[in-house]
């Protein structure tokens, strides 16, 4: 979660600590159901926070609400499709995540067969496409970060992990594993900037990919669109992409992003927390 | 200040609202199922302060419309600029132009030695690398736009079949009538190969955007970016790239244009006539 979110959770969990605290005001009988309230309240605030992109659709689902985006443009009631009416014809539009798995950036050492793994890339990406006959595009998303900035970031995050070693070394009760565990780290942010000395470039992507379905009714459409999707998943599942179908609130993001992206670093980020 | 941090602000206030009066007024005054309700009222209005992070547009439409089908905008999505080499896109008072350049990239990985694929990884990687603002990279799969094609086919048949009707009414050479029949077989063995298999290309191209506080300045800005980008893929690719306008542009975007009309038709009628045999 990033700060902006932090922010917002700091204040709307004030009313829930709030009435945990003051639950009692409520009579007998009533500041248990109070409590319930409270944590259910508390429980759906974490929720939205860590994966909203489950809960709200959830939500919209049960309450039957579906968004027209723009002429001819309208959201499914699944949150998961783009529908496109032309002249009795339905064209749904589905999307995918397909980042690299996070894992790749928490190496703590510099892989040594890189070499290998960039010439086999074009022909691993060749082979996976070579099944599929249904259109589809495959994004991505780009912003070169400041070199400085970012080698400046990851120095201070070291700086700060050898501060809370030596505090543990000294202190008599810290464990091997929890020692181990901060070595990791420690190597996980030298490998990182061992790659930027090396002259690699720090930039944030996104990749997703975006298929589009047809059919003679809405639903033949979406049906097709789901095994396109399923079609799709395997396809691209050998190239070590972290799959994902995309839903809720950023099927309309990056709906816009084919008329409208962002253009500038800050604004792009904002975008995407955990399906990104 | 932003509406989406008024909207926050406005629903938490109604929340602190309810919560006070659920906590903080007397039993006498207000009894305790009431209490009970305002505090739901309160967790419900905290909730959606918290949602009005990424859904404050949403939720201001949701409360306005009522209805189960919110609309959010009646308009296009989108427009041309008057080059025809821009989308312009509004968000709140900003304009955004956006444009489109495709990469002729017409190389194959499987293809090359080792050393050139290395290589030409290395480049795929400086390729994204070059632009400070984001730039969206696109390799897009899309149906061959046979409509033409399939049409000029259809009036070929049909002409085909009128001819073969009038001679038949005027009781024409036998030979001649074959001959037509024969052609107008020949047309439909086509067409139906043609509607049997889909074929795709592939095409490469670089999206980028700017915004302006009014289409021009947001085009001018765009197009200033779009240069810099070309003149960064070109360096790093040895390609030129071209600015889609038009059409071209438009084939990008919309989703009908990756599946043509009359070859989707072909395919649907195809898949009816097979399931119904």
């Amino acid at each position: 979660m990033d700060e902006q979110g932090i922010i917002y959770i700091v204040f709307v969990m004030m009313p829930v600590l709030i009435t945990l605290v003051s639950s009692g005001s409520l009579g007998a009988g009533y500041s248990t159901l109070a409590l319930v309230v409270a944590l259910l309240a508390a429980v759906a605030l974490v929720g939205l926070a860590f994966a909203d992109f489950i809960v709200v659709p959830a939500v919209l689902r049960v309450l039957g609400i579906h968004f027209k985006l723009a002429k001819d443009y309208s959201i499914t009631k699944s949150q998961d499709a783009i529908i496109k009416n032309i002249n009795g014809i339905y064209y749904a539009t589905g999307f995918l995540t397909a980042n690299v798995f996070a894992y790749v950036f928490k190496a703590e050492m510099m892989e040594e067969d890189m070499d290998q793994k960039i010439a086999d890339a074009s022909g691993s990406w060749e082979r996976s496409l070579m099944g599929l006959d249904f259109p589809f595009k495959f994004h991505v998303l780009s912003a070169n970060r400041d070199v400085q900035k970012a080698r400046d970031t990851l120095e201070g995050k070291r700086s700060y992990i050898e501060f809370q070693m030596n505090r543990m070394i000294q202190d008599q009760k810290t464990s091997d594993t929890e020692l181990g565990e901060m070595r990791r780290k420690l190597n996980i942010l030298q490998a990182q900037m061992d790659r930027i000395s090396e002259g690699e470039k720090p930039i944030s992507t996104v990749m997703y990919a975006e298929t589009v379905a047809v059919g003679v009714t809405e639903k033949a459409a979406l049906d097709n669109l789901n095994g396109q999707i399923e079609r799709l998943q395997v396809a691209l599942s050998s190239l070590d992409l972290q799959l994902m179908r995309v839903v809720g609130r950023e099927v309309n993001t990056l709906f816009e992003f084919n008329f409208m992206l962002p253009d500038n670093y800050a604004s792009a980020s904002s975008y995407f927390d955990m399906q990104g | 200040m932003e509406t989406k941090v008024l909207m926050f602000l406005g629903l938490l206030l109604l929340s602190f609202i309810f919560l006070v009066a659920a906590v903080a007024s007397p039993i006498s005054i207000i009894p305790s199922p009431a209490k009970l309700l305002f505090l739901l009222f309160s967790m419900v209005f905290d909730l959606l302060a918290f949602a009005s992070r990424y859904y404050s547009q949403y939720i201001f439409e949701i409360l306005k419309q009522h209805r189960r089908e919110v609309v959010l905008s009646e308009e296009n999505a989108y427009k041309l600029s008057e080059t025809g080499e821009a989308v312009i896109a509004r968000k709140g008072e900003a304009y955004i132009a956006t444009i489109y350049m495709s990469i002729p990239l017409y190389v194959s990985g499987s293809e090359m030695p080792a050393e050139e694929r290395l290589e030409f990884g290395k480049q795929m990687g400086r390729l994204i690398s070059i632009n400070k603002e984001p730039v969206r990279y696109t390799t897009q799969m899309r149906v061959l736009n046979k409509d033409s094609y399939i049409e000029e086919i259809h009036d070929l048949i049909t002409s085909s079949e009128n001819e073969v009707v009038k001679l038949l009414g005027s009781k024409g050479p036998e030979g001649e009538i074959a001959r037509l029949k024969g052609r107008i077989e020949m047309w439909s063995n086509i067409l139906n190969s043609i509607g049997a298999t889909q074929s795709l290309e592939l095409v490469t191209y670089a999206t980028v955007s700017a915004s302006g506080a009014n289409e021009l300045e947001a085009t001018s800005a765009v197009q200033q970016k779009a240069r810099d980008l070309m003149s960064g893929i070109s360096a790093t690719l040895g390609v030129i790239p071209l600015l889609a306008v038009g059409n071209e542009l438009i084939r990008l975007i919309e989703p009908e244009h990756s599946v043509p009309f009359t070859t989707v038709t072909e395919q649907i009628t195809k898949r009816i006539e097979e399931e119904v045999i």
